[in-house]
């Protein structure tokens, strides 16, 4: 993963974001330089504050930077945002309660008027993806009638069903318990197996980032910056075997100590 | 929850199934539930009217038997008409003001609240009028407006507009301004235009607000048609009824009831109405927020 044969996906180029204005202005981001290939995962990971998630939104054009460059596919952020060349995914699933599962995740579809995509096509796409993500039957349920797990797991079939090249995620498991949370990660790394999408995902737990990247991107905290690369050089597919191979157990401690650098640096 | 996250989809769907009977019963059992305590509040509410009556040894006069002022539904008045119909006449007067009053107060209103909500320099504007409005104490400028504009039911239908106009306006702006964060972000990572941000999102989560609002008007048009029946000059309605039942209340206290009675079961008819659309418009929506 991350061959240099690979287009890159997004690239943050010297970037700088200031929150506020004068004495009260504080500094989230500044001078980030990245790279992040097409098909590849990439995690950031660092304490809290440390702008991952400002980095995240930049990237989707939710926010504007303060100075630097990026690039998604090659455009500017507003024009992929325009060209629905990501799905974003939210820690709360972001759902509306007054649509069921179904119009939940046709909501995209309904906004972006995919050409060439008629009313079959699309319902077909829809059970496709409920398939997918496990929730084969509960098309006509509200999302308050689902576990926070179904809800993030529809939330997941709407960010896909318009077929993104890119995933931008912001801790999408977090408020997860850990079994769920265990299970979701398993589900996602093989999604993203057979999609051939792009992910940035935004995490504080590191068994998850070791575990779903291809790359640890580890961030330190005010103003956040990247501490430190770290490849992570485990088999594929990532199952529950690898989580219990000692090189998972090398790779998480590599981690860890970047982390508690970065910690240290950041107080 | 009985549909918990549960791995195998068997299990998921037994869940569903018996999640969905569970919900079915449960409405069953709410309707029930609701209809006993509305009968026995009816009980204690007669119940206690004779006890009053029976305590405080009031004669026909100061406090008639409740079946005598369902006796005096039935007897003829002095135009020779039966005082049940004459009533209900009167009310449907009353309803035809109050119902058209509601719906100038639902498009004004919701006009104002979406503008409060959404603009921000045309909403501080028209703030000062709305809470403005509220300030007028009805029943002093009601005289004048009927006085300016004549005794019609038009005028009694704009006082009763003007009334319910408040709780629409500020529901319709809380509803409409109460949207999340992500919610917004999530719509605009799709590149959706402000029209649709309002129709798919903005309008549908701003519903349960908005029927808050109106049950509250529906109760406050009837009230502002009644005060706006009051002044000299009005021939009809409940208003005029409850006026003129006043001047002969020691020779017919019964009138006096009855009006009364007739004004709340309008008032209670409106705000029925209100709930009715409300369930079937919000069937999708928590049935929490359905109160």
């Amino acid at each position: 993963m991350g061959a240099p044969s690979l287009q890159t996906a997004i690239a943050f180029e010297g970037l700088r974001k200031e929150f506020g204005a004068g004495v009260n202005a504080t500094l989230a981001i500044e001078s980030v330089d990245l790279n992040i290939a097409e098909r590849e995962f990439v995690s950031l990971i660092g304490p809290s504050g440390c702008g991952k998630s400002t980095l995240l939104r930049l990237a989707a054009d939710l926010i504007e930077p303060s100075g630097g460059a990026i690039l998604v596919n090659g455009k500017s952020p507003r024009q992929a945002r325009l060209d629905r060349d990501y799905g974003f995914i939210f820690q709360s699933p972001t759902l509306f309660d007054w649509r069921t599962v179904w119009k939940n995740v046709a909501l995209p579809l309904e906004i972006m008027k995919i050409g060439g995509m008629n009313r079959e096509k699309r319902d077909e796409e829809i059970e496709r993806l409920l398939d997918m993500v496990g929730l084969d039957g509960f098309e006509s349920h509200h999302p308050y009638q689902l576990s926070g797990g179904m809800q993030q797991r529809v939330s997941l079939a709407r960010a896909l069903v318009f077929r993104p090249s890119i995933l931008l995620m912001d801790e999408p498991f977090g408020a997860l318990d850990e079994i769920t949370r265990d299970r979701m990660n398993l589900e996602l790394h093989r999604i993203w197996a057979e999609t051939n999408t792009t992910i940035l995902f935004v995490t504080h737990s590191i068994p998850e980032a070791v575990l779903l990247s291809g790359r640890v991107v580890v961030m330190t905290a005010r103003p956040g910056k990247v501490q430190e690369i770290i490849p992570i050089d485990l088999p594929y597919p990532r199952t529950t075997e690898v989580e219990e191979s000692t090189r998972y157990y090398e790779l998480v401690t590599e981690v860890r100590e970047s982390l508690g650098m970065a910690m240290a640096g950041g107080l | 929850m009985s549909a918990s996250a549960t791995p195998e989809v068997t299990t998921e769907l037994s869940a569903r199934d018996r999640f969905l009977t569970d919900e079915r019963a449960e409405r069953l059992r709410s309707a029930s539930a609701r209809l006993t305590l509305i009968l026995i509040l009816v009980a204690i509410f007669l119940g206690g009217w004779e006890f009053l009556k029976w305590v405080t040894e009031s004669p026909r006069t100061t406090l008639p038997h409740f079946h005598e002022v369902v006796d005096y539904l039935f007897t003829t008045n002095s135009q020779g008409d039966k005082v049940w119909l004459d009533t209900g006449r009167n009310l449907r007067l009353t309803f035809i003001e109050a119902l058209t009053g509601l719906a100038v107060a639902i498009v004004a209103g919701f006009a104002a609240g979406t503008l409060m909500a959404l603009s921000r320099w045309t909403g501080r504007g028209i703030m000062p009028f709305v809470i403005g409005a509220q300030t007028v104490p009805i029943v002093a400028i009601a005289p004048a407006l009927v006085i300016w504009l004549g005794t019609g039911w038009e005028t009694k239908a704009l006082i009763a507009g003007f009334l319910a106009f408040f709780p629409i306006a500020v529901s319709t702006a809380r509803g409409i301004g109460d949207v999340s964060q992500d919610s917004l972000d999530l719509m605009a990572s799709y590149g959706a235009s402000r029209t649709e941000v309002f129709l798919k999102l903005r309008l549908p989560s701003a519903l349960p607000y908005i029927f808050t609002g109106l049950e509250v008007a529906a109760a406050f048009s009837v009230i502002g048609a009644i005060v706006a029946e009051l002044p000299v000059g009005s021939q009809d309605g409940i208003g005029v009824v409850i006026l003129t039942s006043q001047q002969y209340f020691s020779l017919q206290p019964e009138s006096l009831f009855a009006a009364i009675g007739g004004a709340c079961l309008l008032g209670g008819a409106m705000v029925g109405m209100v709930r009715i659309i409300q369930v079937v418009v919000l069937r999708g929506h928590r049935r929490q927020e359905l109160g």
